[in-house]
């Protein structure tokens, strides 16, 4: 056993151990508490390999036996290890959710943002500025117009009438184009942000279940990743998501086979 | 495809079945009339989970005894798993499966595919009858298959399974380990096997082929370079490929602090202790740079927002994953090449997938596997 891995082995359980005072021992009612050395540790994990050994009647070479020790204090620090990395695992989930939140409820107050501005559009046939900006235009394009005609020689009423009514019809045109333009564009934009909440909000899901069992292990003292739980059920909060995945397993595998029971039947 | 003799003997299979009560379609059966069953079938492991609690693996070998004297010494049937390998003097050997499909189940449709396909059908049969069903029970199986297994594979492992079971389906291997540890977003999974490494973006939905990436850099390819490597510095020893994977899966260690990796084997007939820890070192870290340089692909199509939650949240499964430190090793060099990540490595790397395919085939609505019986 080498000093350096009983140094490990006294940090790493430093680190995992819980603290307690003094003053909470005793008025817990504690008088004595039992120590446990570190460097009693490794050697009682040596020990047990040792006679794991022996009861399994296995007849190792010496560098062998040695070798396993070995192998099993590092487990032992490995596991140690673990616990520590599982609580970081558990500190940046956290985070990793608190940002998802953030995230989550910018975006909520954009998607509010987009709605009404949708709404505006859809009551407006176009926004605002450029809807008045186009009226000035063709209101003073119908006196412009009107001013040269009537200046012109041998102008037509009629041919001015018809001129200017092309015009107006082509600027109407143009106006209605814009306003049309304007509402495809907030539509698009609230579908997108729509998308992007319904993601986030599943991501947060899982980050909320990825965090409950990491702190279960972090509990546990090793990780619990394998689920054990039953089978899918509709009241199970993924049950859209999982089933949409199964339906599309059991659609590739009917393609699969259709394309094998012709074979079969063929030879 | 399956011969007209083949369907004679599912039908023989099935009469059998029925005669010794383990088997009656028309009797409509509860869940607890069901046995689900997840099915890794592995180039060098199946692994098997039933929704019954049980829980086996083998090796995924088939041996036929070679004359009558091996046939009197080890009975008719075929022997699988570690039995082969103990007796594989008196057997003729199949490893049925190469880069996790059945072999010659490609193009080729000449003597050997047929035996393999023999081999492989037998291998099932057995992975199935480790799961003890019950008499009466229908079995609906989910099996894992390489991610980019061609449809004629994977046309293979269905006419393999079908005889012995009343429904089955396949799904790809790296999905079965995400979905069975629930891990089907933002996830990137690492399968190493034997013949294949698959590596598979989960991101809520079907992976689809650009998610998907299979390399030929798995256990075989370390087994063949640390070959190489002990026959180059160590060319007076005498060693065979089976010693070789036997030294890799006790001892493959890549860890900084790992254990001096010593093995004796003969050396003109005497057996000698040798110092193998380098060359096992070099060959276990050779998968490290491909598998990062597609991991790396995988991340970079993918959505630039969640780049960093995918690059941090690589799942190590398959049989080498049991290469300790391996993961570290893949996190350091993701460092170095990719600017992060942080891998975790399953916590039963022999089960992961078959676990996953049994998660499937118990989801699995009633009605599909119906569809499919």
């Amino acid at each position: 056993m080498t000093r350096k891995l009983a140094h490990n082995v006294f940090q790493l359980m430093r680190g995992a151990s819980r603290p307690l005072s003094l003053t909470r021992l005793r008025r817990e009612g504690h008088q004595q508490v039992p120590v446990l050395r570190y460097t009693d540790l490794e050697v009682l994990i040596s020990k047990a390999v040792d006679d794991t050994l022996t009861t399994l009647g296995l007849q190792l070479a010496e560098s062998t036996v040695a070798g396993l020790s070995e192998e099993a204090r590092l487990r032992f620090l490995g596991l140690v290890r673990e616990r520590d990395q599982l609580r970081e695992t558990v500190a940046a989930l956290q985070r990793g959710q608190d940002e998802l939140t953030v995230n989550r409820d910018s975006l909520r107050g954009e998607l509010a943002r987009a709605t009404t501005e949708l709404a505006e559009a859809q009551q407006a046939p176009a926004t605002a500025a450029t809807d008045k900006e186009l009226m000035a235009l063709i209101e003073a394009l119908g006196h412009d117009l009107r001013a040269i005609f009537a200046g012109a020689a041998g102008s037509d009423r009629r041919l001015t009438d018809a001129a200017l009514s092309a015009v107006e019809k082509a600027l109407t045109g143009y106006r209605e184009l814009l306003a049309q333009r304007a509402r495809q564009e907030h539509e698009a934009k609230v579908v997108q942000l729509q998308r992007r909440i319904t993601r986030l909000e599943r991501k947060l899901l899982e980050s909320e279940d990825l965090l409950a069992r990491a702190r279960l292990a972090a509990r546990a003292g090793s990780p619990q990743l394998v689920d054990l739980s039953p089978a899918l059920r509709p009241s199970d909060e993924d049950y859209a998501a999982k089933r949409e995945l199964l339906d599309e397993i059991f659609r590739l595998n009917v393609e699969l086979q259709r394309m094998v029971r012709p074979a079969a039947a063929e030879s | 495809m399956p011969s007209s003799s083949s369907k004679k003997t599912t039908e023989e299979a099935r009469e059998v079945r029925e005669k010794s009560g383990s088997h009656d379609p028309s009797v409509e059966a509860g869940d607890e009339g069901i046995l689900h069953i997840g099915i890794d079938l592995g180039t060098s492991r199946t692994a098997i989970a039933a929704s019954n609690g049980v829980r086996e693996s083998t090796f995924s070998l088939v041996g036929y005894p070679r004359d009558p004297v091996s046939r009197k010494l080890l009975g008719e049937g075929p022997l699988f798993g570690a039995d082969v390998a103990r007796h594989r003097l008196s057997l003729q050997v199949f490893r049925p499966l190469e880069a996790g499909v059945i072999k010659g189940s490609g193009e080729d449709n000449g003597k050997d595919s047929k035996e393999n396909m023999k081999a492989a059908r037998e291998l099932v049969k057995h992975a199935i009858s480790l799961s003890h069903p019950e008499k009466g029970q229908l079995i609906y199986a989910v099996i894992g298959c390489p991610a980019e297994a061609s449809v004629k594979n994977r046309a293979a492992i269905i006419e393999a399974a079908t005889e012995e079971v009343d429904s089955v389906m396949i799904a790809s291997e790296p999905f079965t380990v995400a979905y069975g540890l629930n891990l089907l977003t933002d996830t990137l999974v690492i399968d190493i096997g034997a013949g294949t490494t698959d590596l598979c973006r989960m991101h809520g939905t079907m992976p689809e082929e650009a998610d998907q990436v299979t390399l030929n850099y798995a256990g075989d390819s370390i087994d063949r370079l640390l070959a190489q490597l002990i026959r180059k510095h160590h060319p007076e020893v005498s060693f065979s490929d089976n010693m070789v994977t036997q030294a890799k899966e006790a001892s493959a260690n890549v860890g900084d602090n790992a254990p001096r990796c010593v093995v004796k084997w003969p050396v003109e007939g005497r057996p000698t202790e040798i110092d193998i820890s380098k060359e096992m070192k070099e060959a276990c870290l050779s998968i490290v740079p491909p598998i990062v340089k597609s991991l790396g692909k995988l991340v970079a199509s993918f959505d630039p927002e969640f780049q960093a939650l995918l690059r941090n949240n690589v799942l190590l499964g398959g049989g080498g994953s049991q290469i300790r430190g391996l993961g570290d090793a893949i996190a350091e060099y993701m460092d170095e090449h990719l600017g992060g990540g942080r891998v975790v490595t399953v916590e039963e790397p022999v089960y992961a997938g078959a676990n996953g395919a049994l998660k499937i085939a118990r989801d699995m609505p009633r009605e599909y596997w119906k569809q499919l019986s």
